[in-house]
C-alpha cells in the first residue's frame, strides 16, 4: 500500500485513461511529415505516437520521489517495481492493443503491440541511463528514423522499420524481443548490481 | 547577464544531445536524397526541413531545462536571487535555444557549402532558413513556458515534444500540395514561389514574443511565495504578452506565407530548338534540358509538331498550373519530360471535340495516353527513374518502354495509327 501511495497510482491512470481516450476518439488523425513517398503506405497515424508516449508512460511511473532511499532497497521493493513495471506495461499495451484491434485490423494492432513493445524496451533502458524521469528519451529519439529514414530508394519500408513492416516481419519481432531483453537487463540492472559485478570482474582478473 | 548565461550554456543538459540534434539535422539533409544540392531554393527549404524534428525536440528539451530548479531543489535560492528574475530565465532560455540553434545554424552552412559549387555564389536564398529558425525558437519558448507553468516533471517534456510534433504535422505545412496548414514549415522550395517578408516577420516576431512572455512569465510562477516587498509590475511578463498579441494579430492578416515570384529578368534557355527556359536557379538542369531539346527536335517531323518554346512553371508569369508549364520535381526531370509530353500531343492532335459517345471517348483517350507515354519516355531519353512508378491509367508501360527500342519506321507507324485513332474520332455536331 505504501509502495502505492508512493508512485500516485491515480495520476499513472488518468494519464494512460487520457492516452486511451485520444487513440480511441482521435486514433486515425493522420500526422504528416516532412517527407514525399510514391506508392507504399506511410501516413503517421496519431495512435502510433501515442502509443510511444503510453509506453514511456508505464516505465516512467517507476520514478520515485525517494529514489535515493530506494537505492538501498532489499529484494522486497525490487520485487515490487517488478510487479509494478509488468503490470502497468501489461495494462498499457493491453489498452492501446485492444482499441487498435477495435477500431482497426487484427493486423494493425499486432504492429501496434510490437512497436509498443519495442518502445517499452528502450523506454526501460532509457529509464536506467538517464533516470526515469527521462524514460521517454530513446522511445521518442526513434520516431525519426521511423518517419524520416524508414523507406528505400523503392519506397519499401526498410526491415527495422516496426511500424510499417508487416505484422508477421520476423526482423521486426526479433527487434522486439531483443529491445525487451535488453529493457530486462536495463531493470535488472541496478547500480549496486553493477558496482558488485565490476567487482567481481575486477577480482578474477587479477587472480587470473 | 552575460556570465550567467555562459554558465546556463556549459552546465545546461543539452550539451550531451547537441550530437544527435546535429546528426539529426544532416541524416534529414543528406539521408534521403540529395536532389536539392546545387538549386539554391531547393537547398535553403531542405536546410530548413530539420526544424520540423528540432523544434519538438527542443520543446521537450526546454521543458525539461525549465523544471530544473524543482528537481534540483534550488526554487527558493533562485526566488532570492539578487538578478531581476526574468534575466535568470532568459539566461536559460537562451541556453537551450542556443544549442537548438547551433545544430541548425551548422546543418543550413553545410547545406550551403555543398550547394555553391554546383550553383554558384550568385543567389542567397535565406527565407525558408529563417522560416525554420522561427519554428525553432517557438516551440523552445512554448516548452519553456510550459516546464515552467506546470507542475508535472514527467508529462510536461512529453507533452510538448510529441504536441508539437503533431500540431506540426496536422496543421504546420504551408498550403499547397494537399495540406492546408498555417505555414510553420514548408516540404519543397520550387524556383516559382518564395516566402513573403511579411508573414516571415509575423513568424519571427511570435518566436520572439513567444521568447519573451516564457521569460517574463515563467519566472512569476511557481516561485517560492512570501518574498517580501513590492512583487513590481511584470514588465517582461507584460511585453511578453503585448508582443505575441501583436505577432498573433499579425500573422493572421499577413496572408499566404508562400507567394508565387516576379517573372525573372532573363530566364536561362536552351541553345537548341525548341527551346527550354528554366529559372536562373534551375541552371544545373540545363545540361539535362540541351538533351531533352534534341530529342524532341528528332522526333518523326511530319507526325509531331512541337511549340517553340517550353516554359518552367512561373518563368511566363500567370497563374501555376499543369499544362502551361513543367516543373522538376525532387530533381528529376521526369516529370518535366511528361508535361511536355502533353503539350506536343496537344499541337499534334486535332482540336477538342465531344465525342458522340462514352466508347469513342474511351477509344480516343486510350490512344492520347498511349502517345503521352511513348513521347515522354522518348524525351526523357533514359527511362523512368526507379523512385517514380506508375503512368497513365490503362497504359501498359512495360509495351512502350520496349517499342521504343524498336526502329523509327515501325515507332512512326504505331503512333500514325494512334492519331489516326484520335483524328477519326466522331464528333458531335454542336
Amino acid at each position: 500500500m505504501r509502495y502505492l501511495r508512493l508512485h500516485r497510482p491515480y495520476i499513472l491512470m488518468g494519464g494512460l485513461a487520457a492516452l486511451a481516450a485520444c487513440q480511441a476518439v482521435f486514433g486515425s488523425q493522420a500526422v504528416a511529415m516532412p517527407i514525399t513517398t510514391g506508392t507504399a503506405d506511410s501516413t503517421v497515424h496519431l495512435r502510433m505516437l501515442l502509443a510511444v508516449a503510453s509506453a514511456a508512460l508505464a516505465v516512467g511511473s517507476l520514478h520515485s520521489r525517494m529514489q535515493s532511499f530506494e537505492a538501498t532497497a532489499t529484494d522486497r521493493l525490487r520485487r515490487f517495481r517488478a510487479i509494478h513495471l509488468t503490470a502497468v506495461t501489461a495494462l498499457a499495451v493491453l489498452l492501446s492493443g485492444s482499441i487498435e484491434l477495435v477500431s482497426g485490423t487484427a493486423e494493425s494492432a499486432t504492429t501496434l503491440v510490437r512497436a509498443q513493445l519495442v518502445w517499452t524496451g528502450l523506454a526501460i533502458l532509457s529509464g536506467r541511463l538517464f533516470g526515469w524521469l527521462l524514460a521517454w528519451i530513446l522511445p521518442l529519439a526513434t520516431v525519426f528514423p521511423l518517419t524520416y529514414l524508414g523507406w528505400d530508394t523503392m519506397n519499401q519500408p526498410r526491415w527495422w522499420n516496426w511500424l510499417w513492416q508487416d505484422a508477421a516481419s520476423p526482423a521486426c519481432w526479433a527487434l522486439a524481443i531483443s529491445s525487451l531483453i535488453l529493457g530486462t537487463g536495463g531493470f535488472l540492472g541496478t547500480p549496486w548490481r553493477r558496482y558488485a559485478y565490476g567487482k567481481r570482474l575486477t577480482r578474477s582478473v587479477r587472480n587470473g | 547577464m552575460w556570465w550567467i548565461y555562459r554558465t546556463e550554456v556549459r552546465r545546461s543538459a543539452l550539451r550531451w544531445a547537441l550530437p544527435a540534434f546535429v546528426a539529426v539535422d544532416l541524416l534529414v539533409l543528406f539521408g534521403r536524397s540529395r536532389h536539392w544540392i546545387g538549386v539554391w531554393p531547393e537547398a535553403s527549404a531542405a536546410a530548413q526541413i530539420p526544424a520540423f524534428y528540432l523544434g519538438p525536440a527542443l520543446a521537450g528539451a526546454a521543458a525539461w531545462s525549465a523544471a530544473s530548479r524543482r528537481r534540483s531543489g534550488v526554487v527558493e535560492q533562485l526566488a532570492a536571487a539578487a538578478k531581476s528574475s526574468w534575466r535568470v530565465e532568459l539566461a536559460q532560455l537562451s541556453a537551450t535555444l542556443t544549442y537548438g540553434v547551433l545544430a541548425y545554424t551548422l546543418g543550413a552552412l553545410t547545406a550551403a557549402g555543398v550547394t555553391v559549387p554546383e550553383a554558384g555564389p550568385e543567389f542567397w536564398w535565406p527565407g525558408y532558413i529563417l522560416l525554420g529558425l522561427a519554428l525553432i525558437t517557438i516551440c523552445t519558448g512554448v516548452g519553456h513556458l510550459l516546464g515552467r507553468t506546470t507542475k508535472s516533471l514527467f508529462a510536461v517534456p512529453v507533452i510538448c515534444a510529441l504536441g508539437c510534433l503533431v500540431f506540426l504535422g496536422v496543421f504546420g505545412f504551408a498550403p499547397g500540395t494537399g495540406s492546408s496548414g498555417i505555414g510553420l514549415a514548408v516540404l519543397s522550395g520550387y524556383p516559382y514561389t518564395t516566402v513573403s517578408a511579411l508573414p516571415l516577420t509575423a513568424r519571427l516576431l511570435l518566436g520572439i514574443g513567444l521568447i519573451a512572455l516564457a521569460a517574463g512569465v515563467g519566472s512569476h510562477l511557481r516561485s517560492a511565495s512570501g518574498r517580501p516587498g513590492w512583487p513590481g509590475l511584470p514588465l517582461a511578463g507584460l511585453s511578453g504578452v503585448g508582443l505575441v498579441a501583436i505577432a498573433v494579430v499579425l500573422f493572421v492578416t499577413a496572408g499566404p506565407l508562400l507567394a508565387q515570384r516576379e517573372v525573372p529578368a532573363d530566364p536561362l534557355c536552351t541553345h537548341s530548338k525548341p527551346q527550354i527556359c528554366v529559372w536562373p536557379e534551375s541552371q544545373k538542369f540545363v545540361p539535362e534540358f540541351e538533351a531533352m531539346s534534341a530529342r524532341i527536335a528528332a522526333l518523326p517531323p511530319g507526325l509531331i509538331k512541337s511549340p517553340d518554346v517550353f516554359y518552367e512553371d512561373g518563368v511566363r508569369g500567370g497563374p501555376l498550373d499543369m499544362g502551361r508549364g513543367f516543373y522538376i520535381f525532387e530533381g528529376q526531370t521526369w516529370d518535366a519530360a511528361t508535361s511536355m509530353a502533353i503539350r506536343l500531343n496537344e499541337a499534334s492532335s486535332p482540336p477538342y471535340c465531344d465525342p458522340v459517345d462514352e466508347a469513342a471517348n474511351d477509344h480516343r483517350l486510350k490512344a492520347q495516353l498511349e502517345l503521352i507515354s511513348w513521347l515522354t519516355v522518348r524525351i526523357a531519353g533514359n527511362g523512368q527513374p526507379a523512385a517514380i512508378h506508375g503512368g497513365p491509367p490503362g497504359v501498359d508501360q512495360k509495351a512502350i518502354r520496349v517499342l521504343v527500342t524498336r526502329p523509327e519506321a515501325e515507332q512512326v507507324a504505331w503512333a500514325t495509327a494512334r492519331y489516326k485513332v484520335v483524328r477519326e474520332t466522331p464528333c458531335a455536331s454542336e
